[in-house]
């Protein structure tokens, strides 16, 4: 009995627990972005807002590359290398702010349409605008991962809030994947 | 003299694997951007092409970057 309740106690079972718990709020969330992607698709099905398309390859380029760096900021802490991990979570947090601005600071005043113009414009600021807001909230989530990690509180076998990030951030970019050739590429431009 | 041997017990312990799998990974979803860009500009109505593209994206992402098989699995998956 004191065995399994020290188990319940330790590091592992609460990183578990706290892990499967992250994946249930990811699926969720994800709940919410396959109504957006839904409702894209029942409200213009083949037509397209004719947006800029060489700046919808930019910002999704830079959003992988983002993803790359904090899976290279995960892998480093996992291995006790701080150094890289810091380093690795600026990168992110920069090439986070650059993707908001592409799609808010330059998408946004240069698309056909203003708010609330028509369906369309409903759903395209809509879907992007609630992926910008979960971008801001990882870019906040990394900015406190990052200033956590400079104070040295996360090593090789406790960094679980690091991981949280990561995957966060990678969830965010997963929903840009589809979002992507959902707004920019699919149908015809009208 | 303590940064080289440390560097070295990193590539040993298969942290230079882990990278390697992640610019493989990174490499590889650029390339099916690039070709989801290029399906995008030149056909309008192939839209198939484009989720399939969108998906096989994603599954890399899930699997590889956010590692879901941590949550399937024990923390004997757990690098200790």
């Amino acid at each position: 009995m004191t065995t399994q309740v020290e188990a319940q106690g330790s590091y592992e079972f609460k990183t578990e627990s706290n892990r499967l718990g992250l994946w249930l709020f990811i699926i969720s969330d994800a709940f919410v972005f396959a109504g957006l992607l839904v409702s894209r698709f029942y409200l213009f099905a083949g037509e397209r807002p004719e947006l800029n398309q060489w700046l919808g390859f930019i910002v999704t380029f830079v959003l992988l590359t983002s993803s790359f760096f904090m899976y290279r900021a995960d892998i480093d802490i996992s291995f006790g290398n701080v150094k890289g991990f810091t380093r690795n979570i600026l990168v992110t947090i920069i090439l986070g702010i650059l993707f908001l601005v592409g799609v808010v600071g330059l998408e946004w005043p240069t698309a056909p349409f203003s708010v609330g113009e028509n369906a369309m414009s409903s759903i395209f600021f809509t879907m992007t605008g609630m992926h910008a807001l979960h971008v801001l909230s990882g870019v906040i989530f990394l900015i406190i991962i990052y200033r956590n990690g400079k104070k040295g509180l996360y090593s090789r076998e406790r960094h679980f809030p690091v991981e949280a990030a990561a995957i966060y951030w990678h969830f965010v970019d997963v929903v840009w994947v589809f979002f992507y050739p959902a707004l920019y590429l699919m149908g015809r431009a009208v | 003299m303590e940064e080289k041997s440390k560097a070295e017990e990193l590539n040993n312990s298969g942290y230079k694997e882990d990278k390697n799998i992640g610019v493989a990974v990174f490499l590889l979803l650029i390339a099916l951007t690039i070709g989801e860009f290029l399906i995008g500009s030149i056909a309008e109505d192939w839209s198939w092409p484009l989720w399939g593209t969108a998906i096989l994206k994603a599954a890399l992402i899930i699997y590889y970057f956010m590692h879901v098989t941590r949550v399937l699995g024990s923390s004997q998956e757990e690098r200790s």
